[in-house]
């Protein structure tokens, strides 16, 4: 009996946290439940859900994205250049002087560009990802070279600068609602569907669960793991160009030096969720009660006006007393 | 009896990896409705072979026809399509996954929209759990199960890949007798469908049991292939052990058996590998302990050493009983272990000689507070040239040593710690015939500074020629004590094979 409360307690240990956490939230600011504080909270977590949903494909075959930071940056200064109607150009300087409402032409229609960004997310991590194959080095190290020189690149690309304006359907996914609730957050929902559905009711997704789970395992159930070790870069790479996209419209700019740091939250929100760092265990449902509890510590300190360097710290002993708090249950449950 | 149709047919299979024949042309035919049982000692090659049928190796020479046809086997998934199916002895499942979901690793049962059919997939698993009448639920988290269960969800799932073509690597190791029954009669029925079966044990009785057919390897070499009836036990262990003369013995050196014991070891029980373990080892004497792999040796070894916590039983070191709990209590009670994994457990690779063999003796190395390099250098360099250690200086990194250099390495770090004994896991597998001698002379040495030692091998020759009693293991007990007068080849692959009981 005692044992089947311990292992209720370690299975649903993150959402009774999430619930405290909830709680306290609400006792600690009165401003905590309302409509607008919530749909501020949702729509501001969905950056680092969108994120972590990729995070969690890359953790589970044992690797981390390092760069996803840099090319948040990078889709959104490339969006930039985009509707300003260059193509892989560096730009000169006057461009960047803010001259009134600037005059957007489009190099492509308005849906192809978007895409045209995804598509150079998804290259960005399949690089990182067949290097870290065939080379044989860890995604740490691979996306971290990637992180520095896709930032650099992005930097580059406009000297630093701001590209101001953008078109309105792309303001409207970062300010939209839709039945109430924010567009960032409907995107992060959509692809959260999308990627429990790939993980956990595909063979595809199945076969990524194996092969970060243990390689040679899935070898000798005749998996071949070179392609599930790729795949999940690229879906990382590309959900961090979608996230690159809404900061633009939420921003009304393309801005090259966004995102520097997001993986680091990203990381922590897949970590929170269950996830072990050595692969092959860990899931969507956790992913995103991890990005809540991290969005909710954010959220209720600036409710409480604590300033951003105090923040900081709270922050980093929170994360830390949640991931230790898993890790007396985990121990408990594997000492039955 | 009219030949059954053959399946598979391997012909001239040859494998070498650095340093080894693992294979040396080898012939193998299955056919079907036949159970073929492979055997040989440890080191004979039964594991290359099985792993080239199953893909994971490739060969370096020779071929395979299945059905007559040529067949290129580049990985375990090509095996899998032709229907050769490998239950592997060790186990390659996903700890963190469900039972249902390692049945069907790669291969989930999908509904109409192509998504994975769970409810489908746990009804197919309970089915095949039924067939071996292993009572699992198969949502259970494989990792939550003992071991036993684990290698019956690994026989479950070797079974549903209804295959051409079946190998069993040992099978039978961690299995209750009601369980091993069972497995007996799905083998038996799969012999009726007119599959092929591979059957490898080290136990004699169930080659004689349920064998319809023994190939038996040497050293890589292929010794025989004979039907089971027209064989005997005595025939079969002839075989497997060969006529060839064995390694000179080396002076026989007589020891006082009523001579004070230095350790003594009463009802030792550990896990299911190591099972009322009694003997006793005295100053200056070398105990061997011959046994299979998996039949409990490493696992003694470890119990003594604290590394494992001991389920009931006594150490009397010295005449005084102790208490070890860990390892470092073993080394502070004057025990040491020179592990069977010398690169893993008994050396640090990438450190130098002389770090490696002074990490035990820091503590006497240091200077007041701190340590003192110029001491290690000179303890380091004195063991070194006592051990004749091949390389530069003592500088060097321990990676780029050869192997038994490296064992050297090893022991050089317990000599200069004047401890009272030594347990020696596999000290010279792996390592080239000169440096294997070298090796028992250092043994030899420590013996007759009146140190006790244990001696675990599986090479007979080496146990015959060193150790002045020798314990033979089987299934975690230690079933025979011969002294050295008594002890013969012969002798000791019957013991260990359980086929002689006492």
């Amino acid at each position: 009996m005692k044992s089947k409360a311990l292992s209720l307690l370690s299975d649903y240990g993150l959402f009774i946290i999430l619930i405290a956490l909830i709680a306290l939230s609400s006792l600690l600011s009165p401003l905590f439940f309302t409509a607008a504080n919530l749909k501020n909270f949702i729509s501001q977590a969905s950056y680092n859900g969108i994120l972590a949903v990729g995070m969690t494909f890359v953790i589970l075959i044992g690797g981390i994205d390092l760069s996803v930071g840099s090319i948040v940056g990078f889709a959104s200064i490339l969006y930039g250049t985009l509707m300003h109607g260059n193509f892989f150009t560096f730009m000169p300087n006057e461009i960047f002087i803010y001259k009134g409402a600037p005059v957007l032409t489009p190099v492509l229609p308005l849906p192809l560009d978007i895409i045209f960004v995804l598509l150079v997310g998804a290259l960005l991590g399949f690089i990182t990802g067949s290097i870290s194959r065939r080379f044989r080095i860890h995604s740490f190290i691979v996306s971290l070279c990637m992180m520095i020189f896709i930032r650099g690149l992005a930097v580059s690309y406009t000297n630093g600068q701001p590209l101001f304006g953008v078109p309105d359907p792309v303001s409207y996914l970062a300010y939209g609602e839709l039945f109430g609730i924010p567009m960032p957050a409907l995107i992060w929902l959509s692809i959260c569907i999308a990627a429990i559905l790939l993980l956990k009711y595909t063979r595809f997704g199945r076969r990524i669960y194996a092969v970060g789970g243990d390689e040679v395992a899935a070898r000798l159930s005749g998996i071949q793991p070179s392609l599930y070790q790729v795949f999940p870069l690229i879906v990382s790479g590309v959900l961090a160009a979608v996230v690159g996209v809404i900061m633009s419209g939420r921003m009304g700019c393309g801005d090259p030096k966004i995102g520097e740091g997001w993986q680091t939250d990203a990381i922590a929100a897949v970590v929170i969720g269950g996830a072990s760092l050595s692969g092959g265990r860990g899931g969507i449902g956790g992913t995103v009660i991890g990005v809540l509890i991290m969005g909710l510590i954010n959220n209720v300190m600036n409710l409480l006006e604590i300033d951003a360097y105090p923040q900081q710290m709270a922050k980093g002993i929170i994360i830390l007393a949640a991931l230790a708090i898993q890790g007396i249950f985990a121990s408990r449950n594997s000492n039955d | 009896m009219i030949e059954n149709k053959i399946i598979l047919e391997a012909r001239g299979i040859s494998k070498s990896f650095p340093g080894v024949k693992a294979l040396d042309n080898v012939d193998l035919l299955i056919r079907a409705g036949e159970v073929h049982c492979l055997a040989g000692e440890n080191g004979a090659g039964k594991s290359t072979l099985i792993e080239i049928l199953g893909g994971t190796h490739q060969m370096d020479s020779g071929e395979l026809l299945l059905n007559n046809r040529k067949i290129n086997l580049q990985n375990p998934k090509n095996a899998q399509e032709l229907g050769i199916a490998v239950l592997h002895q060790e186990l390659p499942m996903l700890r963190d996954l469900t039972v249902a979901e390692n049945l069907f690793l790669g291969r989930q049962p999908r509904s109409r929209l192509g998504l994975v059919d769970y409810r489908k997939m746990y009804k197919d698993a309970k089915k095949w759990l039924d067939i071996i009448n292993a009572d699992i639920d198969p949502r259970t988290i494989l990792g939550r199960l003992s071991v036993s269960k684990q290698q019956l969800v690994s026989i479950a799932k070797a079974i549903s890949l209804q295959a051409q073509i079946m190998i069993l690597d040992e099978p039978s190791a961690v299995l209750t007798a009601a369980e091993l029954t069972r497995l007996f009669e799905i083998i038996a029925s799969f012999k009726t469908d007119g599959r092929g079966i591979v059957y490898i044990s080290h136990r004699l009785e169930e080659i004689f049991e349920i064998g319809d057919r023994v190939t038996v390897l040497r050293n890589g070499k292929l010794v025989g292939s004979e039907p089971i009836k027209n064989l005997n036990r005595d025939m079969l262990v002839q075989m497997l052990v060969g006529h060839e003369v064995s390694e000179s013995y080396i002076e026989n050196k007589s020891v006082d058996l009523t001579r004070k014991p230095v350790i003594e070891i009463y009802g030792l029980n550990q896990g299911h590998l190591v099972r009322n373990v009694n003997f006793m080892v005295s100053a200056g004497e070398i105990f061997g302990i011959y046994g299979l792999v998996g039949s409990g040796r490493t696992e003694l070894a470890r119990a003594i050493m604290g590394a494992d916590k001991i389920d009931s039983g006594h150490i009397i070191l010295d005449e005084k009983k102790v208490r070890i709990k860990s390892p470092a209590e073993a080394i502070r009670n004057g025990i040491c272990l020179v592990p069977e994994d010398r690169k893993s457990q008994g050396v640090l690779l990438e450190k130098s000689i002389s770090e490696n063999i002074s990490l035990p003796s820091l503590k006497s190395l240091r200077g007041k507070v701190l340590v003192n390099y110029r001491k290690i250098l000179k303890y380091s360099n004195e063991y070194m040239n006592k051990l004749k250690i091949a390389a530069p200086d003592s500088g060097q990194t321990v990676k780029f040593l050869s192997g038994g250099n490296q064992q050297k390495v090893v022991l050089a770090k317990w000599i200069g710690m004047n401890l009272k004994v030594f347990i020696f896991d596999e000290p010279t597998r792996g390592i080239d015939v000169g440096a294997k001698e070298e090796i028992r002379n250092l043994i030899r040495g420590l013996a007759s500074e009146k140190k006790a030692i244990i001696l675990i091998s599986s090479e007979i020759p080496e146990i015959l020629s060193i150790a002045d009693r020798v314990g033979v293991m089987h299934e975690g007990r230690m079933v025979a004590i011969l002294t050295r007068s008594e002890a013969t080849k012969e002798k000791l692959v019957a013991y260990s094979m359980g086929s002689i009981t006492v």
